[in-house]
């Protein structure tokens, strides 16, 4: 599975990363913005199967990020997975088009728990 | 009247160049893990040793040179490489590797120690303080004396194994002897001597075996059980014989225990740490969170290897129960002095009994005890007055497999 992780604390992609792992096989693509990650994307013809954003990132946040994706994407499965609590601050993520949502602090199941949740909400819709 | 002049130093020129007397010059293939000037003469390998893909010859004359098994020419032709790692032969034109390391003496100052990745045959003896490293089986025609054996496979001694006290032989799977005196022996599976075990530590997986003889002044653990003649000896010396334990699985419990420990506490101060950051988790900063969700992924990373761990304890515990065999068979004689451990009970034999005997665990009017069977016509039962015997570690095991 292809999954871009954008996250400007390489820690946290890590983490990402070894969560990840446990679905099996995977390839990642890392970006520390969102200008990193559209250049990324741009450069990933066939695309990613999940992207994983954090909210608070410099040059490009999360928000607009994931209303740049969905300028020319609507398929691919989001998740925002940031320290953005408020209840205001997820439906601005939903309505940008986020599948899913993670708050930080989060446990290595729960992040698990919203992926598996997201994909086969997508192999539903496919 | 200088050197030169003398006729003897002259040096006569020709204008034909005879061809060289040997068709390969041999290389020094072990030459680099072994030959050290700096080393001492017990580990300087005195066999020419070579790993797959090595060269260990340059070639001079090709058409001279036959080939014999796992060597090959290199792709250019000017040298001539093992195919498997193992002993390089060269006779009659013929070079070929043996897998299979055969010393025709003694391993003594002539071989230096030996570190092989297959099987190693010794026509003789293995003598004081050498040591023979073996990925397969180690054959000895005599006796290993008070040397170092590690077999992946077996140790097959045609001989005595005699330590003298400073033997030691970690050894895969079976050890077979014609007797067995002042050594340390690990083994993964059987120990089996003809005549005679004394002085000894033995560790075993399998079962330990005297076959026609004594085992005594001795410390055994084996997993599957003792069979032997004559258990101890008259003069009473103490020994302990415990059985129905496998000492590589207590030895690996006790290592792993204290890592799983160390990290339960590590989990359990990270939890500590994050439990009130979590109960007010909006009053936390951004880098307050991120740094939660980083301990948070540490302790499931160390709990994630704990489980690991406990699964591999379970696993071995499982295939050592399977081989476990808590009994002792005693043929002729079970003499005083011999301390019997076994299901966690012990009983310490103080008047000799008579072969042919069975020691295993039963009940004994409601209780668990030693029981001692005859295995002759009567077939009678004697308790011995046994008492518990706690083994910390493996009792920690069960409550953490639990």
């Amino acid at each position: 599975m292809k999954v871009l992780l954008v996250d400007d604390s390489r820690t946290m992609r890590n983490i990402q990363k070894k969560v990840m792992e446990q679905f099996g096989p995977m390839e990642f693509s890392e970006a520390a913005d969102g200008v990193e990650a559209l250049s990324v994307i741009a450069a990933t013809p066939q695309g990613f199967e999940l992207i994983l954003i954090d909210w608070n990132m410099p040059h490009m946040d999360g928000h607009t990020l994931v209303l740049r994706i969905r300028e020319k994407d609507k398929l691919t499965p989001l998740i925002m997975v940031t320290t953005e609590s408020e209840k205001q601050r997820v439906v601005d993520a939903i309505k940008a088009g986020v599948n899913n949502y993670v708050i930080k602090p989060f446990t290595p199941d729960q992040l698990i728990g919203r992926v598996k949740q997201t994909l086969e909400k997508r192999k539903a819709a496919a | 009247m200088s050197s030169m002049e003398n006729e003897s130093d002259v040096i006569v020129a020709s204008e034909e160049i005879s061809p060289p007397a040997e068709p390969l010059e041999l290389l020094e293939v072990a030459a680099a893990e072994s030959g050290s000037e700096a080393g001492n003469y017990y580990d300087r390998s005195r066999i020419r040793l070579a790993q797959a893909g090595q060269p260990i010859a340059k070639v001079l004359v090709r058409e001279k040179i036959r080939l014999g098994p796992n060597v090959e020419f290199s792709p250019d032709g000017q040298q001539i490489l093992a195919k498997e790692p193992g002993q390089v032969n060269w006779h009659s034109g013929r070079i070929w590797v043996e897998s299979v390391l055969e010393i025709r003496g003694d391993v003594d100052f002539t071989t230096g120690c030996i570190e092989f990745a297959h099987d190693v045959s010794v026509r003789g003896s293995v003598l004081d303080l050498f040591k023979i490293t073996s990925g397969g089986t180690v054959r000895v025609g005599h006796a290993v004396e008070a040397a170092h054996i590690q077999a992946a496979v077996d140790l097959l001694v045609n001989g005595p194994i005699v330590g003298k006290g400073k033997g030691h032989c970690i050894i895969g799977q079976n050890v077979h002897a014609k007797h067995i005196s002042n050594v340390t022996i690990e083994a993964g599976k059987d120990v089996i001597a003809k005549t005679e075990i004394t002085h000894s530590h033995i560790s075993c997986g399998g079962k330990l075996a005297v076959e026609r003889g004594s085992l005594m002044a001795s410390q055994v653990v084996a997993n599957g059980g003792v069979h032997c003649g004559i258990l101890g000896c008259a003069a009473g010396l103490p020994m302990v014989i415990e059985v129905g334990v496998d000492p590589a699985l207590r030895r690996l419990v006790s290592e792993q225990l204290v890592k799983i420990e160390a990290d339960q506490k590590k989990i359990e101060k990270i939890k500590q740490t994050v439990e009130p950051l979590m109960r007010n988790a909006k009053g936390l900063s951004a880098a307050q969170k991120e740094q939660a969700t980083e301990l948070l992924f540490r302790a499931s990373e160390v709990e994630d290897q704990n489980r690991k761990t406990i699964g591999l304890l379970r696993q071995r515990s499982e295939d050592a129960a399977s081989q476990s065999h808590a009994e002792v068979h005693v043929e002729q004689l079970l003499c005083a002095g011999v301390i019997l451990r076994m299901g966690g009970l012990e009983a310490a034999i103080v008047a000799p009994l008579r072969g042919p005997i069975k020691i295993g665990v039963g009940q004994h009017r409601g209780e668990r005890r030693i029981l001692a069977t005859s295995q002759g016509r009567s077939g009678a039962c004697q308790p011995l007055p046994s008492h518990p015997a706690v083994d910390h570690v493996m009792d920690k095991l069960q409550r953490l497999l639990v």
